[in-house]
């Protein structure tokens, strides 16, 4: 089966969730209720991203929480004595380093993609406690809030932000030689690498790439809150997982588009937001979001199994 | 023995050779370092608090290794533990069940939820990060919601001797652990079933022309998964004498990294529980050497990550291969690892 097809079908599915919770869930329609779900809809699609492309070239990375605490919290060392832009680009850097010694230690070391991201996880993590000692860093100028905090006309900025990214993303993927080798690789690296492909620097490119948009969520959160602090991110790399599968990623490799983690965010957004519209604890969110994983993966894998031939 | 004795010789080296895997050898190095650096390692009193502080881990990371040698993963290990104590807390409070009734109860609570990621798993043919990832959230929000997020305490101390208990003067979890350990391994090394669970890891295809009934199987070693997430919750529950639902998160990737750093492979098929206790001891000798030669709890982090790679490095990667990498050398043929 073609792939819009069955983008078509993850559509229509989250089509049909919207439509049966706009009519079914009071005040869901509300224009500042549907604002706030776009906006935690693109901050989740964002957060998975990173894990995403890991995804894409049949790893995981783990790391991305550990790495945006850590890059979030030196920018905003810098960020807060005025210096938005350097603080910004220092985030950034840090990511792409921290990223780009995940690849190397992949690609050419051969460590597997579990080992290295979870010790990076803890060795990030670690770094990032001992610079802030436990202690938050506030009270950023208004030049940086703006990235978390303001509105392009009714739309929060942090959706622009996503938007942009993931579009940008898309492009990268789908019309460029990097996105090419990236699909390749991550469906069999080995006949990649045999048919003359270079696929250990493509490795190294996307986890570098997963590093920087981990910097790159964790300092749109921190212009949000308006607070930094090593704890960031705790949960992100299982959110970023739960977002990317139902959004249509493959664990296996090779297989996925990336605007469909809008989709994952849209999906996520609305059980959280369901929960609190219904009055229920916010204890029930993990459990329709298990449920719901679950299902959307069993409705693709049905679809898709009844669009090929038997094998 | 008599005129053999060289070839015994030879034998008992190679043996001790494999013996002195990567993991180990590390670990015997930590222990001498960490002797050296303070005073109250090297000690019967603090080994005892080693064996304590490892054996939630080795239990949980014992069936996890039967999930990963068929080349699958359990991420819902973490969660269902949680929900096991949660359950069992939750019983012992109610004042109806007698506590070993209520952890009965957790433990069929545990194993159902290993079933459900087996039956989706093998049956539907999906990915088992998946069905296990959706029951991670599952029992993370089943348990969240029967204790309503507060921490379960004041029920009767009984189970405590799990932890707490002694035996002709060795600590129970020990005791626990060790008999547990040696009958996976055996049922490893010695029954039809634990043969085909190398041989379903090593090639399903090839298992299933053999006439292994490979999604039964599947099924069961998912199921057994949940088992023992649910007996090394019992245990956690023992230890610290309260329930909380989110207390054990993060015991899911703990558990998959014991069962890598002790050399099982990810990609199935290699390994077995042997490893997986080295992998744990080598986890818990260093988070206590750490802690007792004072290593501030925010860089034990650091270390922590350091010496996971360093293990792995020094089981798996021939030095020179690793050494002709960095002079920039291009790759040998040979698969990333999953």
């Amino acid at each position: 089966m073609t792939l819009p097809t069955r983008a078509l079908y993850r559509v229509a599915a989250v089509a049909a969730i919207l439509a049966v919770v706009w009519i079914f869930v009071p005040r869901f329609g509300t224009e500042s209720n549907l604002i706030n779900l776009l906006r935690q809809a693109f901050l989740l699609a964002l957060v998975s991203t990173g894990v995403s492309l890991s995804m894409l070239v049949a790893g995981l990375d783990l790391s991305i929480g550990a790495v945006a605490a850590l890059s979030s919290c030196l920018a905003a060392t810098l960020i807060v004595q005025g210096y938005v832009g350097p603080g910004i680009l220092a985030g950034l850097a840090i990511g792409a380093l921290a990223g780009m010694l995940n690849g190397i230690m992949i690609a050419k070391l051969r460590l597997p993609f579990f080992i290295m991201t979870f010790s990076m996880m803890f060795i990030i993590r670690g770094l990032a406690l001992t610079y802030t000692q436990g202690t938050s860093i506030h009270g950023f100028p208004r030049s940086f809030t703006w990235l978390g905090k303001s509105f392009l006309g009714p739309i929060p900025m942090p959706v622009v932000v996503g938007a942009v990214v993931l579009g940008l993303l898309h492009i990268l993927l789908t019309k460029t030689t990097f996105g090419r080798i990236t699909y390749a690789v991550g469906a069999n690296a080995e006949a990649a690498r045999f048919s003359g492909l270079a696929a250990d620097r493509n490795l190294i490119q996307a986890y570098a790439l997963s590093g920087v948009l981990a910097s790159l969520s964790g300092l749109i959160y921190i212009a949000r809150l308006n607070a930094a602090d090593a704890d960031l991110g705790m949960m992100w790399p299982l959110e970023g997982i739960a977002v990317a599968v139902i959004g249509g990623i493959a664990f296996s490799g090779g297989v996925g588009n990336i605007l469909g983690l809008i989709l994952g965010g849209i999906v996520m957004a609305v059980v959280g937001n369901c929960v609190n519209l219904l009055g229920l604890p916010a204890r029930f969110q993990d459990f329709f979001i298990g449920f719901v994983i679950i299902l959307v993966v069993l409705i693709d894998h049905v679809t898709q199994k009844r669009g090929k031939a038997v094998k | 023995m008599r005129g053999g004795g060289l070839n015994d010789m030879a034998r008992a080296t190679s043996r001790i050779g494999s013996f002195l895997s990567g993991p180990v050898i590390i670990i015997l190095g930590m222990i001498l370092l960490f002797s050296l650096l303070s005073e109250g390692f090297f000690s019967a009193s603090n080994a005892v608090n080693i064996i304590r502080q490892a054996s939630v881990l080795a239990l949980v990371a014992f069936g996890q290794t039967f999930v990963i040698l068929l080349a699958g993963i359990d991420l819902s290990v973490g969660a269902v533990m949680g929900l096991t104590s949660c359950v069992t807390a939750q019983l012992m409070l109610s004042g109806q069940f007698h506590p070993i009734l209520a952890a009965l109860c957790g433990l069929a609570t545990a194993a159902l939820c290993g079933l459900t990621n087996g039956m989706v798993h093998s049956l539907l043919g999906l990915n088992p990060f998946v069905p296990t990832f959706g029951m991670w959230g599952m029992a993370l929000g089943a348990a969240l919601i029967i204790t309503e997020e507060r921490v379960l305490t004041g029920f009767p101390g009984t189970l405590r001797v799990l932890h707490d208990g002694e035996f002709v003067g060795l600590p129970a979890p020990l005791l626990l652990v060790a008999a547990i350990f040696l009958l996976l391994h055996l049922f490893l090394r010695a029954t039809p079933h634990g043969v085909a669970t190398y041989a379903i890891g090593g090639n399903e295809g090839a298992a299933k022309l053999s006439g292994i009934r490979v999604r039964l199987h599947k099924t069961a070693v998912y199921t057994f998964s949940g088992f023992m997430a649910g007996v090394a919750g019992i245990l956690f529950l023992a230890r610290s004498n309260a329930a909380q639902a989110i207390d054990t998160i993060g015991y899911e990737f703990d558990s998959i990294a014991a069962v890598v750093v002790g050399g099982t492979s990810l990609v199935g098929g290699r390994g077995g529980v042997a490893q997986t206790l080295a992998g744990v001891a080598l986890i818990a000798t260093l988070r206590n050497g750490l802690n007792m030669v004072g290593v501030n709890l925010y860089l034990q982090l650091v270390f922590i990550g350091l010496v996971l790679i360093l293990a792995y490095v020094s089981e798996n990667q021939d030095l020179a291969r690793f050494l002709r990498h960095l002079r920039g050398r291009p790759a040998e043929a040979g698969a990333t690892e999953a």
